[in-house]
């Protein structure tokens, strides 16, 4: 599993007190981090739905590891990312992030957009990954080079890691398609 | 720092390699008595897996131990099944083989060249740092990883975990079109490969020549990926199929994970692509053969640390390679060759990003498994880590405990080591006496 362990993350209010904030004018690139097993598919799914219901000007791509992410980012894109969380409450959560003006300002300092996310400082997300190459030292990098949109959206949504054999639990299924519904209808009244 | 009660220090994590382990020094009177790398991942059983399972299945499954490197572990064990069936591929499928693992190479050692190691050679503690001093060093490393993913995603159906390599071939061959939209990019990346090969030649090494028997695969007319007899620095040279007459995988008390040693000496060994350069310079793109002869390295070369160098000559011989491969390409049909189930046995070794790989299968009249065995590179470089830390720990004592587990890093990074494809753990303890 690639995911954020999101305690520290937003919630749904978040929603509520931000609207969307990316430009619409922009390529838009969705991304899914995850695997084909159980509820670790969780970002994949949400990719596979997304490519089912929606057509038009839209990059959908599936990442096994979040580096994959580094050879399709640019700092001009309406971007998405989508992760399986561990989180102590089941949910989808949208996460509005910003990157400040400054470009010396690096992502540990965002600020968000949305009034939870303020909580998120970088030290209390715990990562785990491959390589030691987690999602946020990704972006990190990304911000680094340059390579990171301004603003941008990482939806989680959160698994249970109980599911016997390679299946996906009903619940999290049910968060899948929610947050796929949620993101196809941002990118619908973008 | 020294006194006759043991002392314990915890590095929180190292850093930038693969897989769950500890490293444990035990001091006598500052005098290293025993160095012991312990991987305490559970077992993944992946050989008890494949048992009983329709062959075909095989290359999708082994390519699941590593996200990495998948394409060593598929190619292996569908070559070593086809071994079992008695099947015989055509130029065209082996060349396309040979152009996967091209991507392979550029995509992992470009990973771990630029994100992984390179941080070492500047004291920085992450890419992150790195990427702050030498960004455009730092987008042409990622460049470089890109343009492996696209070939990989071309070749095998998507890049991480490919899908369309098969026992006899591939699902499906790409179109000779298709092929050519990466020539471009490839062009690019042989250019920035030769200058990144410069660049790490310029690095310092530390001084740490070591009398090593390096094993690699060697082939007399390519450079070894896919095929070739097993040869070493100190005179082996045998078939693939005598490996298990001269290796041997061990349990050892402190490791999850299995140890290969050379029998019947008992003696480490050293695989990777420092003793692939070593031992098959002759075989190398004709760029890379040139850069070799201007890095200011003597060849062989016996320092770990420099496997940093020969990885980008490898990198530099994967585009050249590509580039040669996908000219030549006239389509591939069949995409793959037909064959019928039987009962029979194969061994097969190629060389994964990381070194020497070998698979041993036999399988079933009606196509399924029966039996399994994979040894991967890692298991086989781990008791020489061991003992380079030993014979270099030393030498790093005086800084501190901390200073030491970073030295101790560095050295273990320069194996690219993949202890195994989840998280990333290792600490160190220093038992002193």
């Amino acid at each position: 599993m690639k995911s954020l362990e999101t305690s520290h993350l937003g919630s749904e209010r978040s929603e509520s007190i931000v609207p969307t904030p990316l430009a619409t004018s922009l390529p838009t690139l969705v991304v899914g981090i995850g695997s084909p097993h159980g509820d670790d598919q969780a970002g994949w799914e949400v990719i596979k739905q997304l490519s089912d219901r929606l057509v038009g000007d839209f990059t959908f791509r599936k990442a096994s590891v979040p580096h994959d992410i580094l050879d399709w980012l640019h700092s001009e894109l309406n971007l998405h990312i989508v992760d399986a969380s561990l989180d102590s409450e089941p949910g989808v959560r949208r996460h509005a992030i910003r990157q400040q003006p400054d470009p010396s300002v690096q992502i540990d300092q965002l600020q968000p957009l949305s009034a939870d996310f303020a909580e998120m400082t970088f030290p209390d997300v715990r990562s785990s990954s491959s390589h030691q190459l987690d999602l946020l030292s990704v972006l990190k990098l990304a911000s680094t080079l340059g390579k990171l949109p301004n603003q941008f959206l990482l939806w989680t949504v959160s698994i249970e890691l109980s599911c016997k054999n390679d299946c996906m639990g009903t619940g999290t299924a049910s968060r899948v398609s929610e947050c796929a519904r949620r993101i196809a209808n941002e990118l619908q009244n973008a | 720092m020294t006194g006759d009660t043991t002392r314990t220090i915890q590095v929180a994590a190292l850093t930038r390699v693969e897989g769950e382990g500890a490293l444990r020094i035990y001091l006598k009177d500052n005098r290293v008595t025993d160095v012991q790398l312990s991987i305490y991942e559970p077992p993944r059983f992946f050989e008890a897996l494949l048992r009983g399972r329709p062959l075909e299945e095989t290359p999708d499954i082994t390519a699941r131990i590593c996200g990495i490197c998948p394409i060593a572990y598929q190619m292996t064990s569908i070559h070593a099944l086809e071994q079992a069936l008695g099947i015989a591929i055509t130029p065209e499928i082996r060349a396309l083989r040979r152009l996967l693992y091209c991507g392979e190479w550029i995509e992992s050692h470009g990973v771990h060249t630029h994100l992984l190691h390179i941080p070492d050679f500047f004291r920085c503690s992450s890419s992150i740092e790195l990427a702050k001093r030498f960004p455009k060093e730092v987008i042409r490393g990622l460049r470089l990883k890109k343009t492996g993913n696209r070939l990989l995603e071309l070749l095998g159906g998507r890049a991480v975990h490919p899908i369309n390599a098969a026992v006899g071939g591939f699902y499906r061959a790409p179109r000779k079109a298709e092929l050519h939209t990466l020539t471009d990019d490839l062009k690019q990346g042989l250019q920035d490969a030769i200058d990144v090969a410069r660049w790490v030649s310029s690095f310092e090494y530390p001084d740490f020549d070591r009398d090593y028997e390096m094993v690699a695969m060697h082939h007399p007319e390519e450079y070894p990926m896919n095929e070739g007899r097993i040869v070493s620095t100190k005179g082996l040279d045998i078939a693939a199929n005598e490996f298990e007459q001269h290796f041997e995988e061990r349990h050892v008390a402190h490791s999850t994970a299995l140890q290969c040693m050379r029998i019947p000496a008992n003696t480490a060994y050293f695989v990777g692509p420092l003793a692939r350069v070593n031992l098959n310079p002759s075989t190398l793109s004709p760029s890379a053969k040139q850069l070799m002869s201007e890095v200011g390295i003597e060849w062989p070369c016996f320092n770990p640390y420099k496997s940093i160098v020969a990885r980008a000559l490898e990198v530099v011989h994967a585009f050249e390679e590509a580039l040669q491969i996908i000219a030549d390409y006239q389509g591939c049909s069949p995409a793959r060759v037909s064959y019928a189930p039987r009962q029979g046995e194969g061994c097969w070794a190629t060389e994964a990003p990381r070194g020497l790989i070998y698979h041993r299968y036999a399988t079933t009249e009606d196509g399924k498994i029966a039996f399994a065995k994979i040894v991967p590179p890692t298991s086989q470089n781990q008791r020489q880590i061991e003992l380079d830390l030993a014979d270099y720990i030393p030498s790093v004592l005086g800084g501190g405990d901390s200073e030491t587990a970073l030295a101790c890093e560095r050295l273990i990074r320069s194996y690219d080591p993949c202890i195994s494809c989840s998280t990333h753990f290792l600490k160190l303890e220093i038992n002193r006496q």
